[in-house]
């Protein structure tokens, strides 16, 4: 046991001992009832445990003297607002009565918070859109960090966390926890990442969350051209399959034209049949006539009457004759419209099919196109 | 000339190649298209067959040989022009038969007045049309 000299001896050695402890250290001397000297490292202090304050009941020093044995005590970030350990000692005057306690106050911090400062000002700024780190106790923003492109100023270190903030779901399941916010939250739209950090000693403790905030203006943006881009090329596709369905219908069109004029050219060799029948019968009736008019000539006197009636026979037949020749120069004139036709709708019919080639080669396109589109939007949404 | 009143007679006109002919009605019996002719061997190159014409044996003579013109292929127009010898009757291919022409006598220009180059025997005038003359034939002499 440390004798009351000792604990006096003690004090002179502290503030050299203060300086030489990494992370730095707060020593206190108590009595029963209050602290009585006290010293801090230049690392690290405390702006409570002041010579005066009564010691905790139940606490460190406490227990050291009623128990009369060291006592290494972790003190929560709720008691002092820091996560501490205090290793305490009782002394004892020369009579065995326990007197005082030597406490040295440590700094308790978790790895990551302590390495934070270190870290969070080059990774926030390495994100595209910037970001916010930070970290929580169970309770408030332990320390906080915001890019250049991004920071949540509201955010600031004993700033309580909010009902239902993202950092509580990270400690409730003990697992990273990811939410995305619309832009009514934080003027952009966002992914707020936590993760569980748990206790040194204990990894079953959850002692706060370590917290990222991205701004998703990018990947939103993006996002939702995707979606503009896959239902713009159903649009064209659409139109495409109209431009298709009128390409047959005109196709399906000139072939039915070409079959009618083609029966047109059929009819139009037909009537040169009959014409051939007509001008058969037109000489025909022209030897009659010329015979009649013969005959007549042989009756004599009697037969003029008949001759004048066979010259008008023959005259007819003459003149159904020439109406067969101008009939017929009328059919060829019309065989040589249709082929004319014909040919024109061949050019239609092969324009109407290069058409519908062309359609399909914008449709293969176009689909190739909706499969990237596809792609860009799954990407998009897994960003 | 019974066929023929107050200076007109009445002309049966066909054509031979480019030229049109003429021969007087009165020794026609009349016009058909050219029949399958059955050849006879030995004769005449002109006279290309026989023919029956309702029971009638009648000679059928290519016309444009006899008058020693070009010859050319029958076709649809071609016609024989039966014409009566008295004795016989003798057939006559020609290109095509155009009309029966009523002609003025005094139109009528006799062999005779021509020139005497002409085989004036076979013709027995030329008789002058608008625009066209036509060569009027005297059946009987060629067959003489």
């Amino acid at each position: 046991m440390i004798t009351i000299d000792r604990a006096e001896a003690f004090k002179d050695l502290a503030s050299f001992l203060a300086e030489i402890i990494p992370g730095g250290v707060v020593f206190g001397i108590t009595n029963r009832e209050t602290i009585t000297w006290r010293i801090a490292s230049k690392a690290f202090d405390i702006p409570f445990c002041q010579v005066g304050d009564k010691i905790r009941v139940g606490g460190g020093p406490y227990r050291a003297m009623q128990d009369r044995i060291p006592i290494t005590e972790k003190v929560d970030r709720e008691v002092y607002g820091v996560r501490l350990l205090m290793i305490s000692t009782p002394f004892v005057d020369e009579n065995d009565v326990v007197i005082g306690s030597i406490t040295a106050i440590l700094p308790r911090l978790h790895p990551v918070a302590s390495a934070f400062p270190d870290f969070a000002p080059i990774m926030a700024d390495m994100f595209p859109e910037g970001s916010f780190m930070y970290l929580t106790s169970l309770n408030d923003f332990a320390a906080r960090h915001g890019s250049k492109k991004f920071d949540v100023p509201d955010v600031q270190v004993g700033v309580k966390l909010k009902d239902g903030a993202a950092a509580y779901e990270a400690m409730h399941t003990k697992q990273l926890s990811i939410r995305e916010f619309d832009a009514s939250m934080y003027g952009v739209p966002v992914q707020v990442m936590n993760y569980p950090l748990f206790d040194e000693d204990d990894a079953e403790q959850v002692v706060g969350t370590m917290g990222i905030t991205l701004p998703r203006q990018h990947a939103l943006e993006l996002r939702q051209m995707a979606t503009n881009l896959t239902s713009g090329l159903e649009e064209i596709s659409a139109v495409i399959e109209q431009m298709a369905a009128s390409a047959a219908q005109i196709n399906s069109n000139e072939k039915l034209l070409n079959q009618n004029v083609n029966e047109v050219f059929k009819l139009s060799e037909d009537i040169n049949e009959v014409l051939a029948f007509i001008k058969q019968i037109a000489d025909e009736t022209k030897m009659l006539g010329l015979n009649a008019a013969i005959e007549a000539a042989r009756a004599g006197d009697a037969g003029r009457g008949f001759g004048v009636v066979a010259e008008e026979i023959r005259k007819l037949s003459d003149e159904s004759k020439e109406t067969v020749g101008k009939i017929r120069a009328l059919t060829e004139r019309i065989k040589d419209k249709i082929t004319e036709t014909t040919k024109n709708s061949q050019v239609t019919l092969h324009s109407s099919e290069e058409q519908a080639a062309g359609t399909q080669e914008i449709t293969a396109s176009i689909e190739e196109i909706t499969g990237m589109a596809e792609n860009l939007n799954r990407i998009a949404l897994e960003m | 000339m019974s066929s023929t009143i107050a200076g007109e007679f009445l002309v049966v006109v066909f054509s031979l190649g480019e030229e049109e002919y003429g021969i007087e009605i009165s020794g026609v019996q009349e016009i058909i298209r050219l029949p399958k002719v059955t050849k006879l061997p030995g004769n005449d190159d002109y006279i290309m067959g026989i023919v029956n014409l309702r029971g009638k044996i009648i000679s059928i003579v290519d016309l444009k040989k006899k008058l020693m013109l070009r010859t050319s292929e029958a076709n649809d127009e071609t016609r024989v022009i039966v014409v009566d010898l008295g004795d016989k009757s003798v057939g006559l291919v020609v290109d095509e038969v155009e009309e029966v022409m009523k002609i003025p006598t005094e139109m009528l220009v006799p062999a005779e007045n021509i020139g005497s180059s002409l085989q004036a025997n076979y013709f027995r005038g030329v008789v002058r049309l608008d625009e066209r003359l036509l060569i009027l034939l005297d059946v009987n002499k060629i067959f003489a």
